[in-house]
């Protein structure tokens, strides 16, 4: 078990992406001649949040979001500051979404600094896309990239042709994000030990990922490797202490993806299989602190339909336990599903859109429907909703939003 | 008998001495004329030289009914490599387009095109379907076949007639499509004689009825190679126009076939 210091955790890994930026930076003014102006933009955005099951509960919020951009002769700095207000919470908060240096040669690529990266071809459900782990704290979900938090990496690239292999390190660990009343009802009376929670930053915590990657004239694919670690604690109990310590495991993880054209479809793949999940049990006599190690798979397909200003969007994801059990509290086979219904007016200024998601183990569908309006290039509104048509944990909301790009 | 041949003879060498030599070449070009056919024509449009590889910057003035103006701008690159010709484009402007690209290969044997777009907040490629040629771009008056995704093949060529306008002679052709549900029923384009150029442009929809017009209002020779300037597609049912103006144009700009790929869309080099 690895040893626990938040502190040095954040720190060094926080030294290490910052010293390397600089020095890059440093490496890469001394060698630049040509440098081109700088790109700043600006996205301000008004939400007011309405929730549909408490009518005294309401959010406004600030939001902006800044862009900088700044080319060299062989590179690109990139930051991405946010800001936000939240009028009810009367509270102020910043932070940096991305900052990274982007140095590219003829063949090969190096980013350095706090980052987003995107693998495979499924929109919004994880399977091979694991580089950066998720914050579920974002809740109304606007974008499904909006779920992913930036993390501090090394990625370089190496192209040959239409074909690309990328490798990202990750010095240090960080794991998805949860709403603490998430956690909470998942206690059944324990008390939370967090002890063995963090990741200590050292090398052999770090983290790899490597995919090779081709575009083609049928097909474009993907295959990865990932020696990362898991961003969902399992949950270990001590049943006499009554203690409950959330751990998170090293997965070792091989997959690929694929989408290819058929007329007007366009037909998309994941798939994944993974070594060193741990899932919660209920046999303690068998299994220490009620979790097992088993394997895992995961299928995703999916279809996209567009003629004229319809666009259709269909996925399915399977996730199956290996060599499962009953005493295991989650199901062998559980499903998601998403669906996406969009139609354009007004040469693209009016966008309608549903899209549906349903978790088959939770019960759960939910319905966002949406219409946005781009009133000029620069300002833009939309109106929608986040509504559980089925399920039990009710979030509904509905918000308005406005947006000024300058 | 014989003197009368003689005399025969005669009587047509001094009518062809006097009509003179020009008036033989000119019947000989004209009987030429007469017989190239519309599908000849098309075929000298598609074919004209295009360089090896064009960088150019494309800004698109989008104008409704009441005069109100959007624009868009594009930087563009394409080259033809054996059997495929490749395109890329990265849209500037406005800002919430800034960043996306857009990439598309068309093979010459038929095989269906193969295209993907880049979008900044997805960080990724995306594999989008090529049989939707008949979808307006970008909110504009052109489809993506009137932006040049049209093959030569898809319609029948008939050579019409010939017009002068203006002192220039133009070969008018119709194009029907071989497929009967195209957006189109026909087509109409006017072609300049010799340059093989079409300066104007009308597109008919599935009830016969005049639906647009294209003009080229300005074409002059880039780097020996003439090329359409500025150009404006007028939808005469809903009277939106949208005129595409064409800068920074540089033929055989050195592209190489790195330009066109994942990692130009991401980058945006």
């Amino acid at each position: 078990m690895m040893t626990i210091s938040k502190k040095n955790i954040k720190r060094n890994g926080s030294i290490i992406i910052l010293l390397t930026l600089l020095l890059s930076l440093l490496f890469n003014l001394l060698f630049t001649v040509d440098i081109n102006a700088a790109y700043i933009s600006n996205n301000l955005k008004n939400r007011f949040v309405y929730d549909l099951e408490n009518s005294d509960s309401y959010r406004v919020l600030t939001l902006l979001d800044t862009t900088f951009e700044q080319k060299f002769s062989n590179s690109i700095l990139y930051i991405n500051p946010h800001f936000s207000y939240n009028y009810h919470e009367q509270e102020a908060d910043s932070k940096l979404n991305e900052i990274y240096l982007n140095l590219y040669y003829n063949n090969f690529d190096l980013r350095i600094g706090k980052q987003k990266v995107s693998w495979g071809k499924a929109d919004g459900l994880v399977v091979t896309n694991l580089v950066n782990p998720r914050d579920y704290t974002n809740y109304p979900v606007f974008a499904y990239e909006d779920q992913f938090q930036a993390i501090n990496a090394v990625k370089a690239n190496y192209y040959l042709g239409s074909d690309t292999l990328e490798l990202i390190w990750r010095p240090e660990f960080k794991p998805a994000i949860y709403d603490k009343n998430m956690l909470a009802a998942n206690l059944n009376g324990f008390n939370i030990d967090n002890s063995q929670k963090g990741i200590e930053t050292e090398l052999e915590n770090s983290e790899l990922l490597l995919r090779y990657s081709s575009l083609g004239y049928e097909y474009d694919y993907e295959l990865m490797l990932a020696y990362i670690w898991d961003e969902q604690p399992t949950l270990h109990k001590n049943l006499v202490k009554k203690i409950v310590s959330p751990v998170h495991h090293r997965l070792a993880v091989v997959g690929g993806s694929f989408s290819t054209m058929r007329d007007a479809f366009v037909l998309r793949g994941e798939a994944t299989y993974t070594d060193g999940k741990y899932y919660n049990t209920n046999d303690f006599n068998r299994y220490q602190a009620g979790v097992v190690e088993r394997d895992q798979v995961k299928l995703l397909a999916g279809i996209d339909y567009s003629y004229q200003d319809y666009q259709l969007s269909y996925q399915v994801l399977q996730e199956t336990i290996l060599k499962h059990e009953d005493s295991i509290e989650q199901e062998q086979f559980t499903y998601q599903m998403t669906f996406l219904l969009k139609r354009m007016f007004l040469r693209d200024r009016l966008a309608t859109e549903l899209s549906l998601y349903y978790d088959a183990s939770q019960e759960q569908l939910m319905a966002k429907p949406k219409i946005a309006y781009d009133y000029s290039d620069k300002i833009n509104f939309t109106i929608g909703a986040n509504y559980l048509l089925k399920g039990e944990q009710r979030d509904d909301v509905i918000y308005f939003e406005t947006e000024y790009l300058f | 008998m014989r003197k009368k041949s003689v005399l025969l003879i005669v009587v047509v060498f001094t009518f062809l001495m006097a009509s003179g030599f020009n008036g033989i070449v000119t019947s000989i070009v004209n009987a030429e004329e007469a017989k190239i056919s519309g599908k000849e024509i098309m075929e000298r449009v598609y074919n004209r030289d295009e360089g090896d590889g064009r960088a150019s910057t494309l800004k698109m003035v989008l104008i409704n009914k009441h005069g109100s103006q959007r624009v868009r701008k594009i930087r563009q690159f394409n080259k033809s490599f054996d059997n495929v010709e490749k395109k890329i484009m990265f849209f500037l402007s406005p800002q919430d387009v800034r960043g996306t690209s857009f990439m598309n290969w068309s093979y010459q044997d038929g095989r269906n095109d193969s295209q993907w777009i880049y979008l900044p907040a997805l960080r990724k490629v995306k594999r989008i379907s090529a049989e939707n040629k008949s979808d307006y771009f970008m909110g504009s008056d052109f489809t993506y076949d009137d932006m040049g995704d049209r093959k030569l093949e898809e319609d029948k060529h008939q050579l019409l007639r010939k017009e002068e306008i203006d002192g220039e002679i133009f070969y008018v052709v119709e194009s029907i499509p071989v497929k009967e549900d195209y957006i189109y029923s026909k087509t109409i384009s006017w072609v300049l004689k010799d340059k093989w150029i079409g300066l104007k442009k009308e597109f008919y929809d599935q009830q016969g009825n005049l639906l647009k017009e294209l003009k080229v209002n300005e074409y002059q020779e880039v780097d020996g190679i003439l090329t359409i300037i500025k150009s404006e597609m007028e939808n005469l049912q809903n009277s939106h126009r949208t005129q595409i103006i064409l800068s920074d144009i540089k033929y055989n700009p050195g592209l190489d076939a790195n330009k066109f790929t994942e990692r130009n869309m991401k980058l945006g080099l």
